[in-house]
């Protein structure tokens, strides 16, 4: 069964245009929680972060690196 | 979610399998089924039709005052007709959802044993057929989280009500208020948004203790006062809900000790006399007291006036003695004694023995007392001239005090005489027991304004934690930064906190708007729906941090407390379809307002309101209505307003069940009455 309890069909684009202002990995993660909070238990959703963190965290290192 | 069909078998009046094909919003134009019947047709029970078959909740709200158990849902007369074999009692919902179409189907079994019937479970299914027509079963232990994702049952009162119960939603319990306030949390998917927020928390925790360990001295110490100061701020923030809760609790029991005291209303003038006039008694008796200690301080000096007259009587006869010059005498006995021994007077005329002078002088000496004598008499008449001055003022003041202290004993008397009449009028111990409730209700209000001053304090305390937490928070960074350059652990760490913060503010800004959004739009709706009377006094709807209403009148101050039961209906109405609004983003919700009997508490122009707003903002409203709230007049507004689509009667059978009968809307006004033939 899909999750049928989203009423709001564009209250992810609201979000993500509140969130516009906030730098780009922040922004990232942030929809990345809310994404899994739609389906997952707070305890899954912060497993899950974990290795968002840790892809969004190298991604930067890389990026910084790059630029240096 | 639409409802396109309800079927009920062997369910309370309806016996055997009856159907009900409600309007299909999305084949017509119109969207409004009707379903009339008279008192104890069966409305009601097709409510609780509804109920079970999505909820499996065979009691309503209305139901609080009948005991468990006593609810029975399988249909009597075929349990009669089968003493040994057990009903099925049925309720089938075909209902769609988002482009897929729902089976949803309760049953239960019911057998007579002696005097009481048992009811038990017997089947619930779910068929859901998505678009390609590939109908799948839905397992049965998914099938309640499969309908709370549809409609959450926790909002479900706000879609499917009994309609002079709907205005509950604007005095619900506190318990009540955080199970509606989850539920349209989740209905506005807030929900996930405060998953997510204490996701990253849990993340960022994780991180950062993992680096207090293995980071330098500054930072460890840094993360130490941020997470202190974190939990205290946990700590204020609970004890402000805690407070909050407390002076809602206050704030309710005030509102039912305001019921409780309007049962009293009649003798209510009846109370304040008897309290004012045992307050007089108090006083009155505090005052013969006081009266009774002055006359006992008077004692010493009044019992000198038990010996007043004799004392008067000395006095007097001296008095008399001194008018006559007795005393003191108009000549010295001495000088007396020397002019008879002498025989010469002082002039130089002799007295002889024996003549006339001689006798007189004599005379003058047996009137005449010696000096000492005399001198004592005299002194005598000074005190006594003094005291018998004291008698009079003592024996005013004692007359004085004696009038006074009898004066109050009749006021005291007067007092409990009518003390004895108020009671008599006010009447039975319950009624004289009123009193209490008022005193309880000083209580309560003593006791807000001391939790509204704690909570105060709190909050003073919580904004500087909060100042506190992003100084601590700006250092942190500082530092993570610092060590962090070459390091992984401190960059996650950093990202973590950053995003939780932004979800944080956005989820602030997020609900703010939400809940302002839903107060403009029911605000707007509520002023439509009311009539001009209400619309002079009641100008806003606020949707307070719980989701709980408040309304403003003109001058701006909260008015709830004051408004009729029929005008908290069209508030909680605008409520929900402000909800639907804000939920559905102006769109219409996708969930049918299935109101029982909504029209009773309301005037005519409330009725004409909703008629005519009902359907423009509600995707499907299915309306069961009785002979007294849908007459000739409403009928006739919801027809030309081209939104009825169906109408259904419930119509009674000989062996008192019911049967649901079609009608075509035309034949609907020749069935209806008119307004007169109720006056």
């Amino acid at each position: 069964m899909s999750n049928n309890k989203t009423l709001l069909p564009d209250v992810n684009a609201l979000i993500i245009e509140k969130l516009a202002t906030y730098p780009e990995n922040v922004r990232e993660l942030a929809f990345q929680a809310i994404r899994l909070s739609e389906t997952y238990p707070e305890v899954a959703v912060a497993e899950q972060l974990q290795s968002v963190l840790r892809k969004l965290s190298r991604q930067r290192e890389v990026e910084t690196n790059d630029t240096a | 979610m639409i409802l396109h069909k309800m079927m009920v078998e062997n369910f309370r009046q309806f016996r055997g399998k009856q159907e009900i094909e409600f309007i299909n919003p999305s084949q017509d134009n119109a969207n409004v089924t009707v379903v009339f019947g008279e008192n104890g047709r069966g409305k009601t029970g097709l409510f609780r039709a509804i109920m079970f078959c999505l909820f499996g909740e065979r009691r309503l709200s209305q139901d609080v005052d009948v005991p468990h158990g006593e609810i029975q849902i399988v249909n009597v007369s075929a349990l009669e007709a089968n003493p040994d074999q057990p009903v099925r009692t049925v309720v089938e919902l075909k209902f769609t959802h988002r482009e897929q179409t729902y089976r949803l189907r309760r049953a239960i079994l019911g057998m007579q044993d002696e005097n009481r019937v048992i009811e038990e479970e017997d089947e619930k299914r779910l068929f859901v057929t998505p678009a390609d027509g590939n109908t799948q079963p839905v397992q049965t232990t998914e099938i309640d989280a499969v309908i709370d994702s549809i409609l959450d049952r926790r909002v479900k009162d706000y879609f499917l009500f009994d309609g002079e119960k709907i205005e509950r939603l604007t005095r619900a319990s506190i318990e009540q208020r955080r199970e509606i306030s989850a539920g349209l949390r989740n209905l506005l998917n807030v929900d996930a948004l405060e998953t997510a927020i204490k996701a990253v928390r849990r993340v960022t925790k994780s991180l950062e203790k993992e680096l207090s360990n293995s980071s330098n001295e500054e930072l460890s110490r840094l993360l130490k006062q941020l997470g202190d100061n974190e939990e205290e701020q946990t700590c204020s923030r609970k004890r402000l809900d805690e407070l909050a809760d407390e002076i809602r609790f206050a704030r309710q029991e005030i509102d039912k000790t305001d019921k409780a005291l309007e049962k009293f209303n009649e003798i209510r003038h009846l109370l304040g006399r008897r309290k004012s006039l045992e307050q007089e008694l108090n006083d009155q008796e505090q005052q013969a007291a006081n009266a009774l200690n002055e006359m006992r301080n008077l004692v010493c000096k009044a019992s000198a006036l038990i010996v007043a007259p004799t004392v008067i009587n000395v006095f007097e006869h001296i008095e008399r003695q001194k008018q006559k010059g007795e005393i003191p005498s108009e000549i010295r006995r001495d000088l007396i004694e020397r002019i008879l021994t002498e025989k010469q007077c002082i002039c130089g005329r002799e007295v002889c023995k024996g003549s006339d002078a001689y006798s007189h002088i004599i005379d003058w000496l047996k009137r005449t007392s010696d000096v000492t004598t005399q001198d004592a008499a005299l002194n005598l008449w000074r005190y006594l001239s003094e005291v018998h001055n004291h008698f009079n003022d003592d024996a005013d003041l004692v007359e004085n005090r004696l009038q006074q202290y009898g004066n109050i004993h009749s006021t005291i008397a007067n007092i409990n005489r009518s003390l004895e009449n108020v009671s008599k009028q006010i009447g039975t111990p319950e009624r004289q027991d009123a009193t209490k409730l008022d005193e309880h209700r000083k209580k309560l209000q003593e006791s807000i304004i001391a939790l509204e001053a704690n909570a105060r304090v709190t909050q003073t305390q919580l904004e500087q934690l909060q100042q506190e937490n992003n100084r601590l928070r700006a250092l942190l960074k500082e530092e993570k930064l610092k060590v962090g350059r070459n390091d992984e652990l401190s960059r996650r760490s950093i990202l973590a906190r950053d995003t939780q913060d932004a979800l944080t503010d956005v989820y602030y800004q997020f609900t703010c708007e939400i809940k302002d959004l839903i107060g403009k739009s029911a605000t707007q709706l509520f002023r439509e729906l009311l009539d001009e009377e209400g619309r002079k006094n009641l100008r806003t709807i606020v949707v307070n941090d719980d989701y709980s209403l408040q309304v403003l009148d003109r001058y701006k101050k909260p008015f709830l407390a004051n408004i009729s039961a029929g005008q908290r209906q069209i508030m909680s109405i605008s409520f929900i379809a402000a909800l639907a609004r804000t939920a559905a983003r102006g769109n219409k919700i996708e969930i049918p307002l299935f109101m029982d009997s909504p029209f009773g508490r309301l005037s005519y122009e409330h009725r004409q309101n909703l008629i005519n707003q009902v359907p423009t903002f509600a995707s499907q409203w299915i309306l069961l209505a009785t002979d007294t709230e849908f007459r000739r007049q409403e009928a006739r507004l919801l027809k030309n307003s081209g939104k009825w689509g169906k109408f259904f009667m419930l119509r009674s059978t000989n062996d008192g069940n019911t049967v649901i009968m079609e009608q075509d809307i035309g034949s609907a006004l020749a069935v209806l009455r008119d307004k007169e033939d109720y006056q």
